[in-house]
């Protein structure tokens, strides 16, 4: 029989190591490429991969940290390495901070405006949602050089027209942003007075003056669609695109602060200090949406996790000698990460661990594996793995985060695995979910039975177990979670319960025969094609599917919400309900003078210290 | 007049657009793909949408009729929208021609011929050739709703459409590079004697060697020197520069997606409002 040629180039990925693997191993992980990180054991690789079980709960997703390989971190490597250049060209606002920002970017070659319309504030704390009228600042990326006529239209479009303007193939996506008003209000007033903000002030609401309110790129209003982005784009990285406003509205905060004070005394007025420039980062919230998007996308998924734990079981499968000067780097790291959490705000949130706690726990790890690195010291190739018995220590602690915090930081210590599994990433996410229609019903279920025997288990007729539904709203689209029972839109739910679909198929293939291929069972029953493809996806990439039951009553949306934010490189989150997580983008990072120079990529995890005096000192 | 659409926005809410024509999350999902493409490549994929609306707006579950007896399978749509099922006919066809070296899929009662290219590329994508007939009923047999044959060699990248399939009845049909193919030609027959009554989708996908595929060529220029112009769609260029550049379409025919994408949106409250977050 001759294969059609998708499905043969995806059956080579099927199981390579089916003995214990524990799981799939993608095709895009060559043999070429693990014998670049050094692996001469593929076996003992695999089975230091987490399982599935293990990593995708979402009690566990809850508590995975920002690592090297989130977009927002490989963003800023990129930028630092080719030196981008950040520059505003107008910072046109006036004392109430109503004016137009326009700046020129310039990345390996290629130029870029950042067009920014700032409103005047009343003083109003707006929440960002997506169907609100009230902005503080809305602006456009543009892909080159614009003229004032285009700026112009743009701000019809886009500032005249709220949610409802076009753009068109010129413009990479608009976005839009708001004060976080107690702290861009005192921080304008201090700066206005000669003075800096004050700090522990600054702290308590996570370090941020500009709260980011969602990107609208990829063909939004007519934007460009980011598979349009040549690969030598700058921005064609998976995600860069949606990161990069992110960082450009850190520097409007900052140049907008100090606009209004010199404008509203040009005698006094001061810059806001650099150090307090690169403390802080950029606020963003999030809401339910984030779970729709990522059960709609389970290869993007896989994408988001897969190289993360590849790289993790390369850190954990070493077989080199004891490496001293990295167990080093990791201390120092861990004592970063306690310093970090502890100026980090409490959060009201029973299920969300404390960050004073966190980094008790952080320095009582950074003692154990400083005693471990005696232990290890000297010894010589094939007979260490001390950063495994590190992690296994942090297990044992039980807290999740911690475990979390622990993994992030040891790929921090090793740039060279998360560099060669950031390449892996464009690959991933150019998998397809597809159906193959020649396979045999039979090797269908049995993939449900290897793959899906988690959501097998769970019974849909429990009390509760049924109890919510995703739908989108008139208000813009904005999604939302409904009681079954009582809202509602039942019939036009957007899909999330991947455990009743999963279930439906396994009940629909009970009374068919085994032989039967998949196409003429679908041609019956089209209803089924997307779990179909779906359950075919899971054979072929593993930590595709988040291992539990998104509609049930005690679901909590901000386990998938925090995840995704991590994976995108959010440092901090701090869930304002157990639907609704804010938290801080880009803290620390360099600002844009640092990355001309090429410099100041060390930013992870900053602390500020106690003393603002320290600071006023400084000046 | 004209607006800018992006291919990404048109990923993006087509499935939501097909949903609100009655179908499935699973069947919108699975059809997204076939209106997308028919719109970039041949830009008649709104019309897909705005002609299966009336006919089908809160029809339930969708089902077809399989019969594997005789020449081909049979499929019975009922009246219902093709691209709702393109995807599914055509790896129907792929995978019955991966066992049987050929195979015929005769689909009656389809409506919405300008997704008969669509099936012909699936199939060819999979690496089979593919010839696809639509022929309407006596009743949609006009001027603006004529024949077509789609030929479409393996691998996808370049499809043919002829518009005047009097091809069929020339001695020309015996040139064609496979045996099976003939059963379009029989078919064509068929339908000019005893007329069906509904529109009809003959879907023919084979296994073709190199030099098969170079027959189907061969063919597409003797049938273009006798009976005049075979459309030839470069389908890779087309489809590259829709996800590069966007499409320009008039408004009016962008409306047929937004309104029915408008449609999935449940009215708010204060209570709705407090459900995001």
């Amino acid at each position: 029989m001759v294969l059609p040629n998708f499905i043969r180039s995806m059956t080579r990925t099927i199981f390579p190591e089916n003995e214990r693997c524990p799981v799939p191993l993608p095709a895009y992980v060559t043999d070429e490429w693990l014998a670049a990180q050094g692996v001469t054991d593929k076996r003992r690789l695999l089975a230091n991969l987490r399982s599935e079980d293990e990593v995708m709960r979402p009690e566990r997703l809850r508590a995975i940290k920002a690592t090297p390989l989130s977009f927002a971190r490989s963003l800023l490597q990129k930028m630092v390495a080719e030196r981008w250049l950040i520059e505003a060209q107008s910072v046109d606002v006036d004392a109430d901070g109503a004016g137009t920002l326009v700046y020129r970017i310039v990345a390996a070659d290629r130029v870029m405006t950042f067009v920014v319309f700032a409103r005047r504030s009343d003083g109003t704390e707006y929440p960002g949602r997506i169907f609100e009228p009230n902005f503080d600042f809305l602006a456009a990326l543009f892909d080159g050089d614009v003229d004032a006529a285009r700026i112009e239209r743009e701000q019809q479009e886009l500032d005249g027209k709220v949610w409802h303007g076009r753009t068109d193939n010129a413009c990479l996506g608009w976005t839009l942003a708001n004060r976080s008003v107690r702290f861009f209000n005192h921080t304008v007033e201090r700066l206005e007075r000669g003075e800096q903000p004050d700090e522990e002030f600054l702290k308590t609401g996570g370090g941020y003056l500009i709260r980011n309110a969602g990107w609208y790129g990829n063909g939004r209003f007519g934007s460009r669609s980011w598979k349009a982005l040549d690969s030598g784009h700058p921005l064609s990285y998976p995600y860069h695109l949606d990161i990069f406003p992110l960082y450009l509205w850190r520097t409007v905060g900052y140049d907008v602060v100090e606009a209004i004070a010199r404008r509203r005394n040009p005698a006094a007025a001061v810059p806001l200090a650099s150090r307090l420039k690169a403390w802080m980062g950029v606020g963003n919230s999030s809401g339910i949406g984030m779970i729709a998007a990522l059960v709609r996308w389970p290869s993007w998924m896989s994408a988001y996790n897969f190289p993360r734990e590849l790289a993790l079981a390369l850190v954990f499968s070493q077989s080199n000698a004891f490496d001293a000067k990295a167990a080093k780097r990791f201390c120092q790291l861990l004592q970063r990460a306690a310093r970090y959490y502890e100026e980090q705000p409490d959060c009201p949130i029973e299920q969300v661990e404390r960050p004073t706690a966190l980094s008790a726990a952080l320095r009582r790890t950074a003692h154990i594996a400083k005693q471990l690195q005696q232990k290890h010291l000297g010894r010589k190739a094939g007979n260490t793995n001390y950063w495994k018995e590190v992690a296994d220590f942090a297990q044992t602690l039980g807290s999740p985060e911690l475990s979390e915090q622990v993994n992030a930081l040891l790929l921090e210590t090793f740039p060279r695995f998360t560099d060669a599994a950031m390449e892996l990433f464009p690959e991933a996410m150019k998998i397809e979910r597809r159906v193959d229609p020649l396979i045999r019903l039979g090797a269908l279920r049995s993939i449900i039975a290897e793959r899906y025997s988690w959501a097998l288990r769970i019974d849909q007729s429990a009390p509760g177990a049924r109890a919510h539904f995703w739908y989108k709203s008139e208000e813009n689209g904005e999604n939302r979670r409904g009681d079954r029972e009582v809202d509602p839109g039942v019939d036009k739910e957007t899909f999330v319960d991947v455990v009743g679909a999963v279930q439906a198929l396994d009940a629909a293939l009970a009374d068919q025969p085994n032989e039967k291929q998949v196409a003429e069972f679908l041609v019956e029953r089209p209803e089924l094609s997307h779990v179909v493809s779906r359950v075919q996806l899971a054979q072929w990439v593993p930590y595709s599917e988040i291992r539990g039951n998104i509609i049930d009553a005690n679901f909590l949306p901000m386990d998938g919400i925090r995840f995704l934010l991590s994976t995108m490189g959010l440092e901090s989150s701090h869930p304002h309900s157990t639907r609704w997580v804010r938290g801080t983008f880009l803290q620390g990072a360099p600002l844009p003078e640092m990355i001309r120079a090429g410099a100041g990529d060390d930013w992870l995890l900053p602390a500020l210290g106690r003393s603002v005096n320290a600071l006023q000192s400084a000046k | 007049m004209t607006m800018h659409v992006s291919y990404g926005e048109l990923i993006r809410t087509m499935p939501e657009a097909i949903r609100m024509l009655g179908f499935t999350y699973s069947q919108a999902d699975d059809s997204a793909e076939s209106i997308i493409w028919t719109e970039c490549v041949l830009g008649e994929g709104y019309e897909l949408l705005r002609d299966a609306d009336p006919s089908v707006a809160g029809a339930p579950v969708q089902t077809v009729k399989c019969n594997g007896e005789g020449v081909g399978t049979v499929l019975s749509l009922g009246n219902r929208p093709a691209f709702a099922f393109a995807a599914r006919i055509a790896d129907l066809a792929t995978v019955k021609a991966a066992s049987d070296e050929a195979s015929i899929i005769r689909v009656h009662g389809a409506t919405g011929p300008a997704v008969a290219p669509f099936i012909a590329f699936r199939i060819a994508r999979s690496g089979y050739g593919a010839l696809v007939l639509w022929n309407p009923g006596p009743r949609h047999n006009t001027d603006d709703r004529r024949p077509m044959l789609i030929v479409a060699p393996p691998a996808g990248a370049t499809i043919g459409i002829l518009r005047d399939c009097s091809f069929l009845t020339s001695p020309l049909r015996n040139d064609l590079p496979f045996a099976c193919a003939r059963s379009i030609s029989q078919a064509w027959y068929e339908r000019a004697t005893a007329p069906h009554p509904e529109d009809e989708i003959l879907v023919l996908a084979a296994r073709m060697a190199d030099r098969s595929a170079g027959e189907l060529d061969d063919l597409l220029a003797k049938a273009q020197s006798t009976f005049g112009p075979v459309e030839a769609i470069d389908v890779s260029e087309r489809l590259e520069r829709a996800i590069a550049e966007g499409l320009e379409v008039p408004p009016e025919r962008h409306r047929i997606l937004t309104r029915l994408t408008s449609r999935i949106r449940i009215p708010s409250s204060e209570r709705s409002r407090a459900q995001a977050g």
